[in-house]
């Protein structure tokens, strides 16, 4: 097609990206968004089953502008249908309707002459009308009649539950939060590139950096601001306190109702690396984990997670980050080993907050994998009999939750049955597999070094 | 291999699995086909994400190789360690702590503002700096507190002075720069915060709003009922301390005014000492002459002389003046106390007369505050107070909460004292209401005075009398004999003489007159006998009555045409026969009378429009026109009032006096709505009519008064028997009626109609007609205030009504 066709909101069309091995690819990708800087057009491109935090903006010149495929069938309203603006002027919208639309016109100050809102105004909002696309997978199964008479039911735009830390349900999704809004975040020595959206304020997402305090997180515009910030703040470590250290890690309990500020920022600060976590509410009703690694300057943040005071559902974790500076290196394993250890001291059994992220899913996968094989590969024979073990005995010892520890061995492929019973079999390949993961594996929790009394939450008033 | 169709058993978590090595079981993949009735587990993702590109190569490549591959990890944008000023911005040096970190409480919450200074401001603050004495932090702390006091608006530069504590100059210098810096900023603020939620709901879908608050249905939840209580019970106490509030700032009001009253006492008594009334009879006089226009503060009257049966019944007057007042206000509709007037307590006292129009609209609780000696009357003022206005505001009962009924009385309850009913004496502590202390009373059959008795309703709504024994008790049988005699052999020629309170007769003893003087004064009560119904009345009464009409007639039909005044007196030789005047008609009369009086007052607003002189002289000839009727319709409602009356079950106190024949002259009902020109009337029936009207005539001052007079002339004009009726129908003079009284008595009394016109405002006219002659419960003179309550009170019962209008016809 001709460079003339006019590539909108909506649009798909092959993309050069390059990937991990230095090659070049043209995966399908959808444009969500254009703006014009300096007369130089950008698209923001989501490159399709690919993991939103690969969005990028991208020149004109990576478009494989001879394959667009023109918005699909329910964006069938002309993308320049007369609506001035983003602004929706019409009076048909809701108060939700029009909050979620009128808010995609600032991430985006700079020429956003025609936001997702208003290509597809008939539909109500953006979000919806992405989603009714095939394809588009995040929407695919949020769209239809449920959540149509869900939305017509009620003028009022519904709040989420009050409960978790994280959105299974990505009703509120819009145009502007599947769209990350900070460039980039400079934190201690490290420059982040924030991977998804986070609700800083706004007028510090136009910046090209985010200045944070490495050990207060607070967020400033500029680094003079940061420089002086330090002259003022004395914290060396997160403002809780440690219950563990081990050599250089550390780890630090941090109430949400007693510290919000810094409960607040790390919240801000962890939303820009996970997709599904919610900033709706308060963080009164969770406590935070950090774990830091000394060096001269101070406590640093590696990681760090939050948990409920309370969970109705058996949750041990809510959201779970290792930075992205740290990651690949064993210490989101740490973190999720250390849950567990909290969770024994606790006496209960645990499991992440659902839904879980696709490198959450790898890393749980392989704690338990890793967690499990132990224990069996270090059962001994008694008497001349099998060893064995039940699933309770295992979940008991981990205080991995039954239902994973069974979704591990049946992802492991250990159980089978044989002769009338189930059984448990380690191949030679998965006890291979483990010893050498375990030699990677030296950064360990030692529960001795563990200074941690539980609180019993439910016997207080508030959390 | 046999192909294993059966299922296999659900995996029991609480079962025992044997664990085997795969190489020790050969046979195992004959097995395999039937593994599958593994439990599937979710994987806790979420099925869109679960199948990207990225995830499931790692996945595969984990199964293959047992381990992630470098090229098979999940990319993620990059991420650079190598800030090059790291180490210079970040304070070097932390030394690790041997123990475990452990936070004070508190500890974080140094004072250091939130402001970071900028590039920007530095340069500011470094140019500023050769100027003035300021620091980088001392900027901030000033850009800090400006921020942190600016809403949507910024502070102002007044508000900004107020803020900081430096010196002017350099508040003027930073102000401006903030100010300026303030407009160009994009956010909000100059600390960048996160957005906050609004409280209208309107920020639910807002993605840059965050930490939101929870509910608070939430955060309750555990102990809710628990926080439900103590709310309540908070909001208990915060209109406990408001009402305390109140009641010490009427306290602070009620001590300002008792120190006037002490003032004004101390000058009374140099005035009197000054004119050597010893005796206190000037006081008396002055006291007797202020009564009838009814003072709104009563002047305690100490003796010089201890003349204790004065003292006595001055205490007990101020009492009478008290409830009086306290009535007239708890029957108004309480929409009454919104008006509160600013009239200050000191002014109020210093011009008694001055204040006596503005006197309903004050709230009857204040009354009592100003009221003397107050500080002992709690139990009157709090039976008697209405609550006020701003207490039923606060009032979180909402529609449940208690109303007072317009024209009902609540008694506080007396719980430690069971037996504390009104008539108790206060001897015993009790209430002792002045209803229900001992008057001089009459009876009908037989026909004498008993001497002092007082009055209370029974079980049953029988009236007992209680009757005491005094030292004039032989004088009072002979007063009252003698009494009766002479109003009935001297009722056509000397009205005056025939009220219901002693006549000024000379024929009486030493004693006697004494007690007439009193009794003038209107000091005793005097209890006599209501006239007794026609069917039962003897010839004298009836005789009376007729005489009596016949008398109203001609002081009413003057003004009235020729014929209509002649119509009136063919009817009044058959007055016997309107003895069954039906309600109906009385209806129909009401009605023709509204008409009438509409045209009227149209008439009277044009008048007024032209000039106050002409219309004055117009209006006593327009008048007639309704006086004719007005005339008419009194004739026969005279007779008809008394059967109307058994109608009238409202007030069970009048009924309790219809039933038995006792009749209190100028005592206060329970729900008597006595009006300021009862007690006039009733003072000049006692006297002659020149004495009366000479007794009014100071009193003219007022506007009330000149109505007071016009009424007077009206009733002394009429007989006792009128009066009588009167005060049987609860005694509501109203302001219509006193109009009406006017109008009728033109020619009589052609001095005040000016006055009564002008006092009279067309509204209440106006009023009055449109609402069927709806009778106010004030006295004339605030008129102008009950106008609008009047609006309200179109609920009361037709009869009611009815037997009102009589009343009002009655005067006329």
């Amino acid at each position: 097609m001709a460079e003339g066709m006019d590539v909108s909101e909506g649009c798909r069309l092959p993309v050069l990206r390059r990937n991990q091995d230095n090659e070049d690819e043209w995966p399908l990708a959808e444009i969500l968004s254009v703006k014009d800087i300096s007369g130089r057009k950008l698209f923001y491109v989501h490159y399709i089953d690919f993991n939103k935090r690969l969005d990028e903006w991208v020149t004109q010149e990576r478009l494989d502008l001879k394959r667009v495929q023109g918005p699909r069938k329910e964006a069938k309203t002309p993308t320049k249908n007369g609506l001035p603006g983003s602004r929706p002027g019409s009076p048909d919208r809701d108060t939700k309707r029009k909050l979620e639309v009128v808010s995609p016109a600032t991430p985006v100050p700079a020429a956003t002459e025609t936001s997702p809102a208003s290509v597809f105004p008939q539909n109500g909002s953006a979000r919806r009308a992405a989603a009714a696309q095939p394809g588009r997978k995040r929407k695919s199964t949020c769209l239809g009649t449920d959540e149509d008479s869900q939305d017509s039911s009620d003028g009022a735009p519904q709040a989420p539950r009050m409960t978790g830390s994280l959105v299974s349900d990505r009703s509120h999704d819009d145009i502007v939060t599947r769209m990350k809004n900070i460039e980039c975040i400079e934190l201690g020595r490290h420059r982040l590139k924030p991977w998804y959206f986070s609700p800083y304020p706004q007028e510090l997402t136009a910046l090209p950096v985010l200045y944070l305090c490495e050990f207060c997180l607070k967020y400033g515009h500029s680094l003079r601001c940061l420089q002086r910030h330090l002259t003022k703040c004395d914290l060396r470590h997160p403002p809780g306190n440690e219950i563990y250290r081990k050599g250089t890690i550390s780890f630090f309990e941090i109430d949400g109702r007693k510290n919000k500020s810094y409960s607040q920022n790390l919240c801000l600060l962890a939303k820009c690396f996970l997709d599904h976590k919610t900033l709706y509410y308060d963080t009164d009703p969770f406590l935070f984990y950090v774990m830091t690694e000394y060096d001269c300057k101070g406590f640093h943040i590696v990681g760090y997670f939050s948990k409920e005071k309370e969970s109705t559902e058996d949750y041990n974790v809510a959201c779970i980050l290792t930075l992205p500076p740290y990651q690949r290196r064993g210490y989101g394993k740490l973190l999720i080993e250390f849950s567990y250890e909290l969770s024994k001291v606790e006496g209960k059994t645990g499991t992440p907050e659902k839904p879980l992220s696709d490198l959450g899913l790898l890393s749980y996968r392989s704690y338990w994998s890793q967690t499990i094989l132990e224990i069996l590969m270090g059962l001994k024979a008694e008497g001349g009999e099998r060893p064995q073990i039940t699933i309770n005995e295992i979940s008991e010892i981990t205080s991995i939750k039954k239902e994973d520890v069974i979704s591990t061995l049946q992802y492991l492929n250990l159980i089978n049955y044989y002769k009338g019973q189930y059984i448990l079999t380690l191949s030679e390949d998965i006890v291979e597999g483990h010893e050498r993961a375990m030699l990677k594996r030296v950064l360990r929790i030692d529960a001795k070094c563990l200074h941690f009394t539980p609180k019993d939450w439910s016997k207080r008033g508030k959390w | 291999m046999s192909k294993l169709s059966f299922r296999a058993r659900a995996l029991d978590a609480s079962k025992p699995l044997p664990v085997f090595r795969c190489e020790d079981l050969p046979d195992l993949a004959e097995y395999a086909s039937i593994n599958r009735a593994v439990p599937q587990m979710p994987t806790g993702m979420e099925k869109e994400e679960e199948s990207e590109h990225h995830l499931q190569r790692a996945i595969s490549a984990q199964q293959v190789y047992g381990e992630k591959r470098d090229n098979m990890v999940i990319p993620v944008p990059e991420a650079e360690s190598n800030i090059a000023y790291y180490e210079s911005i970040y304070p070097g040096e932390f030394k690790m702590p041997k123990q475990l970190i452990h936070i004070q409480p508190f500890s974080l919450d140094a004072e250091q503002p939130d402001y970071d200074l900028d590039s920007e401001d530095e340069i500011f603050v470094n140019k500023l700096k050769k100027r003035m004495d300021i620091s980088a932090l001392q900027f901030e702390e000033m850009i800090d507190r400006l921020e942190k006091g600016s809403g949507q608006q910024p502070v102002s530069l007044q508000e900004a002075k107020l803020l900081l504590k430096e010196d002017d100059e350099l508040i003027r210098e930073v102000y401006e720069y903030w100010i300026k810096k303030r407009k160009n900023c994009r956010g909000p603020s100059l600390i960048p915060a996160v957005k906050q939620e609004k409280r209208d709901g309107s920020s639910t879908n807002d993605p840059y709003v965050a930490f939101r608050r929870r509910t608070e249905k939430m955060q309750t939840r555990k102990n809710r009922k628990n926080d439900e209580a103590s709310y309540e019970k908070m909001l208990k106490l915060r209109r406990d301390l408001s009402r305390a509030v109140t009641i010490l700032e009427m306290i602070k009001r009620r001590e300002k005014s008792k120190r006037e009253l002490l003032h004004l006492t101390l000058e009374i008594m140099e005035k009197r000492y000054n004119l050597g009334d010893y005796s206190g009879e000037i006081m008396s006089e002055v006291m007797a002459q202020r009564q009838v226009i009814k003072p709104t503060y009563a002047i305690p009257i100490i003796p010089v002389t201890n003349s204790s049966p004065f003292k006595h019944q001055e205490a007990m007057e101020l009492k009478e003046y008290k409830v009086k007042q306290d009535k007239t206000d708890v029957i108004r509709p309480k929409r009454k106390y919104e008006k509160k007037p600013k009239v200050l307590p000191s002014s109020a006292a210093a011009t008694p007369q001055q204040t006596s129009p503005a006197l309903p609209v004050f709230n009857a609780k204040d009354l009592n505050q100003y009221d003397f000696p107050s500080s002992d009357e709690e139990p009157l003022s709090q039976v008697l107070s209405g609550s006020s206005e701003a207490e039923e505001e606060n009032d979180p009962d909402g529609p449940f909460a208690f109303r007072r009924k317009a024209g009902c009385q609540y008694y506080a309850p007396h719980l430690d004292q069971p037996g504390n009913w009104p008539w108790s004496s206060p001897k015993e502590g009790r209430l002792g209401d002045v209803r229900y202390r001992y008057c001089l009373t009459a009876l009908t059959v037989p026909q004498r005075c008993i001497g002092f008795a007082r009055r209370r309703v029974g079980r049953g709504g029988r009236v007992l009398l209680d009757r005491a024994h005094s030292d004039y008790d032989n004088t009072f049988h002979q007063l009252d004999l003698e009494m009766f005699s002479s109003s009935q052999h001297s009722s056509i020629s000397q009205f005056a003489n025939t009220s219901e309170t002693n006549t000024s007769d000379k024929s009486f003893s030493k004693d006697l007159s004494q007690i007439l003087v009193n009794i003038k004064s209107c000091r005793w009560r005097h209890f006599r006998p209501r006239t007794p119904s026609l069917h039962d009345s003897d010839n004298d009464e009836l005789s009376c009555k007729k005489s009596y009409r016949g008398i109203n007639r001609t002081g009413t039909a003057q003004p009235g045409t020729q014929t209509c005044s002649t119509s009136i007196q063919s009817k009044s030789s058959s007055g016997s026969a309107h003895f069954a005047f039906t309600a109906e008609q009385y209806q129909q009369h009401q009605q023709q009378l509204a008409l009438m009086q509409k045209q009227q007052l149209a008439q009277i607003h044009q008048q007024q429009a032209n000039s106050n002189s002409s219309a004055n002289t117009s209006q006593g000839f327009v008048s007639k026109t309704l006086d004719s009727v007005s005339a008419q319709f009194a004739a026969s409602a005279l007779v008809t009032s008394e059967q109307l009356m058994g109608f009238k079950m409202k007030d069970d106190v009048v009924l309790g006096i219809g039933v038995n024949g006792i009749l209190q002259a100028s005592g206060v009902y329970k729900g008597l709505n006595l009006s300021s020109a009862t007690p006039t009337a009733l003072v000049h029936t006692s006297s002659s009519s020149t004495a009366g009207s000479a007794l009014l005539q100071p009193s003219n001052i007022t506007q009330t008064s000149s109505s007071h007079s016009a009424l007077s002339h009206q009733v002394t004009a009429a007989n006792s028997a009128t009066t009588q009726v009167l005060i049987g129908n609860n005694i509501r003079l109203t302001v219509p009626s006193s109009v009406a009284t006017v109008n009728s008595i033109t020619t009589l009394n052609a001095r005040h109609i000016p006055r009564t016109l002008s006092a009279v405002p067309s509204s209440a006219l106006k009023l009055a007609a449109a609402t069927n002659c709806q009778v106010p419960k004030v006295p004339a003179s605030s008129s102008v205030d009950a106008v609008p309550r009047e609006n309200h009170e179109t609920e009361k019962p037709a009869l009611n009504n009815i037997a009102d209008n009589t009343v009002a016809m009655e005067v006329t």
